[in-house]
């Protein structure tokens, strides 16, 4: 479906006569109408093909997608993690806290968080860290059961800068599902009942706060996948995104297809765990009953 | 009366200072992408291999890059790029967003429920990889780069001026006008588009944020602005792969101007939306 023809980016600076092109396009197949080429590459799916071969090194794509797979997988539930171990507390920080600077540091945090792109991110990090310490990711990655140190520190800097960005929104949500939360009429009876603050927050606000920052992170998961497409680049962690990026410009369009496409699905699995947990978390969502 | 309002929103904007900062810097940077050819002390792309490195100083205001290419000169027309994709993007995005949102508020039909499905399922999409897609279909120029990061910003104008359609017509004066005979046209003009653009306002710094951040990250990874036009992606691209520790300027001034442009433009747009809330409707 994508245009730029794909024979000549094969063929790259070697000059082709006709011949050589048309039996070119007869192999890879383009000569047959779209609906055909499509259902030829959704029918590799279930074979477990995972669409062929790629065009640029002929390794079969199933062994790319298995290799690079739980590395992507790792890093986003790292930065899911790490962003709902941020913007929880700092949320009920800024909502309960008397100190006015705290309340606006994290509003600076999260507002920072939310303009810089992800690209300036990494690179200013990138920036400070090699000049200020004189310290650079390690290049070769190894799963963390093989060499957990190693991985870790491969890893924790765009951990960190991916859940800053998501954890920047979140922050503001919190904050403002915690203070609504306290005006209502079953907060006051508690306090009449003479329990700890501590407890009241915890137990009492904080699981029917929560439901409305799952939503919302269930949709930042756009954000999260072009976040982690951008960073595993630029760290070169090898993972779905960075072979995405490096397919692009190649123009090796079996994998583009074959990881967008899997990519995509990623992030609707999210979505969906993502409802499923807030549905479970508190069940009066999507009934009559509904508090939030 | 419209006159007085604009002269009101002015004064009011000029008396809060640090906002009054943000808007000039951000005016300032415009002009200067305009007048980049007029402005920059060199040509973006004659290099100076004798001085290829050099930090900033009084002949390059932000020093040179690797192959001796004045970076002053390249950040102001990186900057014209930059702008030129936001605003096109924003334009694009804008016009078709509000045209299928008002389209599908009007007639509440078929139609209507059909691309509200397509709607759910783009706004799903991760952006970077819708922006990603149409660039390697389309080739790497301004015009592609522009066309995809607006199409992408489409479902999101589109359901916000569908919901803001659907509150207008549900309002009393709507419904005088109905019973008086005017035509749906009629109504479109004169009382829903002149009142759809605020409330996209707020979605405005957003997608422009995210229009520059895009093409700076494909510009970046090679699939944007090809490499001698200097693009501000290309620029931190050149940076980082080879002069990070000898020259760490050539990565950071692009970065910065990056940063500066979107937020001074979320300034202007939260200053504005401030000082006409109370306008509305």
């Amino acid at each position: 479906m994508l245009p730029g023809d794909i024979v000549r980016s094969i063929a790259g600076d070697v000059p082709l006569n006709d011949d050589i092109r048309e039996s070119l396009r007869t192999e890879l197949g383009l000569n047959r109408p779209l609906i055909n080429q499509y259902m030829d590459w959704i029918s590799t799916f279930p074979e477990g093909d995972f669409g062929g071969k790629s065009l640029e090194s002929k390794e079969p794509i199933k062994d790319l997608l298995f290799r690079e797979l739980p590395v992507t997988l790792l890093f986003t539930s790292y930065s899911i993690l790490i962003s709902i171990c941020i913007s929880v507390p700092l949320g009920i920080y800024s909502a309960i806290s008397k100190r006015q600077w705290v309340i606006n540091l994290i509003s600076i945090f999260s507002s920072a968080g939310m303009s810089i792109p992800n690209l300036c991110m990494g690179l200013l990090t990138l920036i400070i860290v090699m000049t200020l310490f004189n310290w650079s990711p390690p290049i070769i990655y190894t799963q963390p059961w093989l060499d957990p140190w190693n991985h870790f520190k491969m890893v924790f800097v765009p951990v960190l800068l991916v859940g800053w960005e998501l954890s920047s929104p979140l922050i503001r949500i919190v904050r403002y599902s915690i203070l609504q939360n306290l005006q209502t009429t079953y907060i006051l009876t508690a306090h009449a009942k003479g329990l700890s603050p501590n407890s009241i927050l915890l137990r009492h606000s904080l699981p029917n706060a929560i439901t409305t920052p799952i939503t919302m992170l269930g949709l930042q998961i756009g954000l999260l996948i072009s976040s982690v497409v951008i960073m595993e680049t630029l760290f070169g962690l090898p993972g779905i995104g960075r072979a995405l990026i490096q397919a692009c410009l190649a123009r090796d369009f079996p994998v583009i297809q074959t990881l967008s496409c899997c990519l995509i699905l990623f992030s609707l699995l999210i979505s969906l765990s993502v409802d499923i947990i807030s549905r479970l978390i508190h069940p009066a969502i999507g009934s009559d009953q509904d508090i939030a | 009366m419209p006159q007085n309002t604009l002269r009101q929103i002015l004064r009011l904007t000029i008396r809060d200072y640090a906002i009054f900062l943000l808007i000039s810097a951000f005016l300032i940077l415009c002009i200067l992408s305009i007048l980049a050819e007029v402005i920059s002390s060199h040509d973006p792309l004659s290099q100076h291999l004798e001085d290829r490195l050099s930090k900033p100083d009084s002949t390059y205001y932000l020093g040179t890059d690797g192959l001796g290419r004045d970076i002053f000169s390249r950040v102001l027309h990186g900057i014209r790029t930059s702008l030129v994709i936001g605003f096109t993007s924003l334009a694009i995005s804008s016009v078709l967003g509000v045209t299928i949102g008002i389209y599908c508020g009007m007639n509440e039909g078929r139609i209507d429920l059909i691309v509200q499905r397509i709607i759910d399922v783009l706004l799903a999409f991760p952006f970077f990889l819708f922006a990603l897609i149409f660039v390697v279909a389309l080739g790497p120029s301004i015009i592609s780069l522009a066309i995809a990061i607006g199409l992408g910003h489409i479902p999101i104008i589109a359901r916000l001026s569908r919901a803001n359609t659907i509150l207008i017509k549900q309002s009393l004066y709507v419904e005088a006008a109905q019973m008086i005979g005017a035509e749906d046209i009629h109504i479109v003009r004169v009382h829903i588009l002149p009142n759809s653009f605020i409330p996209i306002l707020a979605q405005l710094p957003s997608n422009f944020a995210n229009a520059i951040g895009t093409e700076a990250a494909l510009s970046f990874f090679g699939l944007g602005i090809a490499k001698p036009i200097p693009s501000l992606g290309n620029m931190m691209s050149d940076g980082i792969t080879n002069f990070i520790e000898v020259a760490p300027w050539i990565t950071f001034f692009p970065a910065i101007t990056l940063i500066v442009l979107i937020l001074t433009f979320s300034a202007i747009i939260d200053k504005f939306q401030q000082h006409t809330t109370h306008l509305r409707r």
